[in-house]
């Protein structure tokens, strides 16, 4: 086992922090690095002590790795302005790659996605799939230069190694987008499955990550190399999430593509005459508010639209990607990493849901 | 009998005594409480002296509260220069701060924990007593209309004897700490029980007849400080059960079960209660307390906290905050009795053990 110090740059997050938690435990010398220190309450029950930096800041970031063997970077713009989340992400990745040579790092783990492959329509992806090209897709294009950024690193000779991993759905304990969202889109009654659910949903446990992140860490076979990652066993969408449905005890309503691309039009259509009217609605909903319309009105207002917006934001590139029929080959994973899957669904759906009704999001 | 109104800061006549404060330590709990509430108390405190080693602090806090007051980067110098000292600093300096001012001469008033162990309260207390000077301990919920009044409801035996109080306080962090020395466990000596979980234990401390009894205490502590806590005290028949969390969000309010009623009082709203009572001529006995209470209470917990400090040097009759002490004392009790919190997600895999 080797023993050096590995810096983890997005450490507070919901990935990140499990990469923490899960090298500590594999005995490395982990050290999260935050941008501020207060985001790093999560991981203070272990003996980690955090660094802060900026990932815009070449200067704190070649701090925070100064001794470091390894950098795994997991940090990339989270925010709600898309312009800085591409600045984060790129020019991030960017910092990092100087940093982590002027201080001397010897391996960079880059945290990835399949989305730097797009929605190609395939049946299977592997890493020899070559990227889609989606202008107008910022996390995809963003994500993309940030990979070839850091895998062209090491062909500079910037940083000696350089390992990327392409995780899919990553869902588990502490993730926005693929365990509370749905589990509050549900308790609100606003998650519904495209046509039934039958899409593949390539899951990935976050412990499955983390564990392909300490072979990365580890294994020598994994340098200059980028390796998807996934729990090895592609379901469907209504199977990911009958599981938090179950866990609510609530049923999971469906919508078919033709009512999506229907409510899609009617969006196009109806927008110019929906702001008239909203102009004209205020006058109109004080003056029924004087004579106690509001609140009937406001309750089938928000009815109606609780019902059509999801299907209204729903964008055909999100058609594409609940509906795609795309599994992720990580056969180079097992064969060259020598990564399998740790925890299957129904095990991560386990301790996920104890971590649901421990923080409170569940009953 | 004292007028009510003079409980309160601000109806001073001006020949009254004013007290010259030193300020040390400039973070958050200065700049948000303090400072506002002595800026509130000039017929009583003036701000003499701001204290930090971060001097851009002390220019900020100075020229936004207390213009004329000079400012020093240690807190060495003080004598002659102040009275009484705000102790604001992160706890595992509480114990040589505090004990350099009271040998200084300065009476302290010091932020919740007094320190991080029984022994460093005791010697804190020992150089309150060498020194004659008193030691006052920043529990501000001490005077929030809400747990003021379960204290007078226990006390005055309104809605019977209290049966169990059930508090829980809990959010994702976010005090803005300048270092990671809070989440260093040889620095901050603990965790979320440690930081805010004292509030509650001063609470239960308060209310309980005798000095209450740890039965069971667990939390997420894996070599680091404690992110989630959970305790379950007794005092004779009556329990009470804390619940501290730093990862996400509880219901932040204190639930105190009496034989007669069950009141309500939240953690961050000082005047928010909710009094229920299955009993009309309890619950309108209660509502009349609730309203009496409120009229002796001012609205700025940290004011009527300095009130407090002010009325006490006044009468001269020394003071060390013996409650604190036992909170902490409790608190060191919780974590000799320490059980792992279960938590399946956090450890690793068995199938790892294999590939190390």
């Amino acid at each position: 086992m080797p023993d050096h110090t590995v810096a983890v740059t997005g450490a507070a997050g919901f990935i990140g922090a499990r990469i923490s938690e899960v090298l500590f435990q594999r005995d490395l010398r982990v050290r999260p690095i935050v941008r501020t220190f207060p985001s790093a309450a999560r991981l203070s029950m272990w003996p980690m002590e955090p660094a802060r930096a900026d990932i815009l800041q070449v200067s704190s970031l070649r701090s925070a790795f100064e001794g470091a063997h390894t950098v795994v970077h997991c940090a990339y713009g989270n925010t709600l302005d898309q312009a800085q989340n591409e600045l984060i992400t790129v020019e991030g990745a960017r910092n990092v790659i100087q940093a982590a040579g002027e201080a001397g790092v010897r391996r960079l783990v880059h945290m990835s996605t399949v989305a730097v492959y797009g929605e190609p329509g395939l049946d299977k992806v592997d890493e020899n799939t070559p990227y889609e090209q989606r202008e107008e897709d910022w996390y995809t294009r963003s994500k993309q230069q940030a990979e070839r950024l850091m895998l062209d690193a090491m062909d500079s000779g910037i940083v000696s190694e350089v390992v990327a991993l392409q995780p899919a759905i990553v869902y588990g304990p502490y993730s926005l987008h693929w365990t509370i969202t749905p589990i509050e889109r549900l308790q609100a009654e606003t998650l519904y499955l495209y046509d039934e659910g039958r899409g593949v949903c390539n899951t990935t446990y976050v412990d499955n990550v983390a564990h392909a992140v300490y072979l990365a860490c580890t294994r020598s076979e994994a340098v200059g190399e980028r390796f998807l990652i996934t729990d090895g066993e592609p379901v469907i969408w209504r199977e990911f999430y009958q599981y938090y449905a179950d866990m609510l005890g609530k049923s999971l309503p469906s919508a078919s593509v033709e009512d999506v691309q229907s409510a899609e039009a009617s969006k196009a259509r109806w927008t110019p005459l929906v702001k008239a009217a909203q102009t004209a609605g205020k006058a109109t909903t004080s003056a029924l508010s004087a004579v106690g319309f509001r609140n009937a009105y406001a309750l089938a207002r928000n009815a109606y639209r609780r019902k059509t917006r999801w299907m209204q934001q729903t964008s055909a590139s999100m058609l594409d990607f609940y509906l795609g029929t795309t599994r992720y080959d990580i056969t180079k994973a097992r064969t060259v990493l020598g990564y399998e899957p740790i925890v299957d669904l129904c095990s991560g759906m386990n301790a996920t849901e104890k971590w649901l009704r421990f923080s409170r999001l569940i009953p | 009998m004292e007028d009510q109104a003079s409980m309160r800061s601000g109806a001073q006549p001006p020949s009254e005594k004013v007290y010259q404060v030193a300020v040390v330590g400039c973070g958050a709990i200065s700049e948000r409480a303090h400072l506002p509430a002595l800026s509130k108390m000039t017929s009583r405190f003036s701000v003499a002296t701001l204290v930090d080693t971060d001097t851009q602090r002390t220019e900020e806090l100075a020229e936004q509260y207390a213009p004329g007051a000079s400012r020093l980067s240690n807190y060495e110098g003080l004598a002659g220069r102040a009275e009484v000292a705000l102790v604001a600093t992160p706890p595992h300096t509480h114990q040589r701060i505090v004990c350099s001012l009271l040998e200084q001469g300065l009476h302290v008033l010091v932020e919740k924990p007094l320190a991080r162990t029984r022994e460093e309260c005791e010697t804190i207390a020992e150089a309150a007593r060498a020194s004659g000077r008193s030691v006052f301990v920043g529990y501000n919920r001490r005077y929030f209309l809400g747990w003021r009044f379960l204290k007078v409801v226990s006390d005055s035996n309104l809605a019977g004897p209290l049966l169990s109080l059930d508090a829980e306080e809990g959010s994702p962090f976010d005090w803005p700490v300048g270092s990671a020395a809070i989440f260093n466990p040889e620095i901050a000596g603990g965790g979320t029980m440690l930081d805010t979980g004292v509030h509650e234990l001063d609470l239960v401390l308060w209310l309980a007849s005798e000095k209450p009894r740890v039965l069971f205490y667990e939390d997420d502590n894996r070599g680091g400080v404690e992110a989630n806590g959970h305790a379950i005290l007794a005092d004779g028949d009556r329990t009470f059960r804390l619940r501290l969390s730093r990862t996400h969000t509880l219901q932040n309010r204190v639930v105190a079960n009496f034989l007669n009623a069950v009141i309500t009082v939240e953690c961050w709203d000082p005047t928010a209660i909710d009094i229920f009572s299955w009993d009309p001529v309890v619950e309108r006995s209660l509502k009349k307390a609730h309203t009496d209470l409120r009229q002796t209470l001012g609205a700025d917990p940290t004011v009527e906290e300095w009130t407090g400090v002010w009325n006490s040097l006044q009468s001269g009759v020394w003071f060390i905050d013996e409650a604190a002490i036992q909170a902490i004392d409790l608190l060191g009790q919780m974590y000799s009795m320490r059980q792992p919190m279960d938590q399946p997600w956090v450890g690793v895999a068995r199938e790892l053990e294999g590939v190390r």
